[in-house]
């Protein structure tokens, strides 16, 4: 497991706030990344206070991040350590459904993993 | 970043923006026009008008002032995700020009690499706000208030 640093809503009153947060560890199919810029979108804003009524909270909002990478697994073929890596605000889909067969994993049919607040297949919400 | 890839994409781009220190922007971004959407009268001239619009408001508001300025079939696509519903809009304003409402969500990874080949190709970049991680809180107050002109981006080296 990873401890990161990160600001955190703890409630949809909280502002946000300096949190650690734990990552499961990285499988063979994951880049980690050293986060440089994060982008803050309305969804973050909305997503903190709980507008959306799906808030699980700590909740650590920002989906739109530029990074370096730092490590990869030994499935990944596309990125190296030191490579920029941009994550937006999916993370994750099921893989096998019609839209993902169709490489339209935003549509995913059971549900893709949000950057943020959002279950993970197998392991954490994100 | 709406109005720079629909210019470079070869669009005659109109901007509808509710405050005016924004006009001159939009021109700067790529806007070959800006429309004051609390002006009716500067509403009125761009009545069946339009091919498409792409409605990026993340407030609910009246969608048929702006569905009335679209030409028959044309279509609007809403991207933005309001808390509450918009007011439902009115039938007639749809089918007597065959017009469409639609939604997207974002693109998938294959899609959203080709947009980010498509802006460096064509050099197209965002204008941003830099700040700290402990500006957050200010920042979201100042989206509240509209207080915003480009995105915020977090330095997040500032995070220690
Ligand atoms: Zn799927």
């Amino acid at each position: 497991m990873t401890t990161s640093k990160a600001y955190a809503a703890v409630n949809a009153q909280s502002p946000l706030c300096p949190h650690e947060i734990h990552r499961r560890d990285p499988g063979p199919e994951d880049v980690t990344i050293r986060i440089l810029h994060c982008g803050v979108c309305h969804s973050d804003l909305h997503t903190a206070r709980n507008e959306w009524k799906n808030t699980i909270y700590p909740c650590v909002p920002g989906h739109e991040i530029v990074g370096r990478v730092t490590a990869v697994g030994r499935a990944v073929k596309n990125f190296r350590a030191g490579d920029l890596a941009g994550v937006g605000c999916m993370v994750d889909s099921c893989g096998h459904c019609a839209s993902c067969q169709d490489g339209e994993e935003q549509y995913c049919e059971n549900g893709f993993t949000g950057t943020y607040n959002g279950p993970v297949f197998g392991g954490d919400n994100t | 970043m709406g109005v720079k890839i629909a210019n470079a994409l070869g669009a005659h781009v109109t901007l509808f923006t509710t405050s005016s220190s924004k006009v001159d922007d939009g021109r700067r971004l790529g806007a070959h026009e800006v429309c004051l959407s609390t002006n009716p009268a500067d509403m009125a001239r761009y009545t069946n008008r339009l091919d498409f619009i792409l409605n990026t408001v993340a407030a609910p508001h009246n969608l048929d002032a702006y569905l009335s300025l679209l030409k028959r079939d044309g279509t609007m696509t809403l991207v933005g995700a309001p808390a509450e519903p918009h007011p439902s809009p009115g039938v007639f304003n749809l089918i007597f020009k065959r017009r469409q409402l639609a939604g997207s969500l974002i693109g998938g990874v294959r899609e959203t690499q080709e947009m980010l080949d498509f802006c460096a190709q064509h050099n197209v970049l965002s204008d941003i706000e830099p700040i700290p991680i402990d500006y957050i809180n200010t920042a979201y107050e100042r989206m509240l208030r509209n207080d915003v002109k480009y995105r915020f981006v977090i330095d997040m080296t500032t995070l220690n």
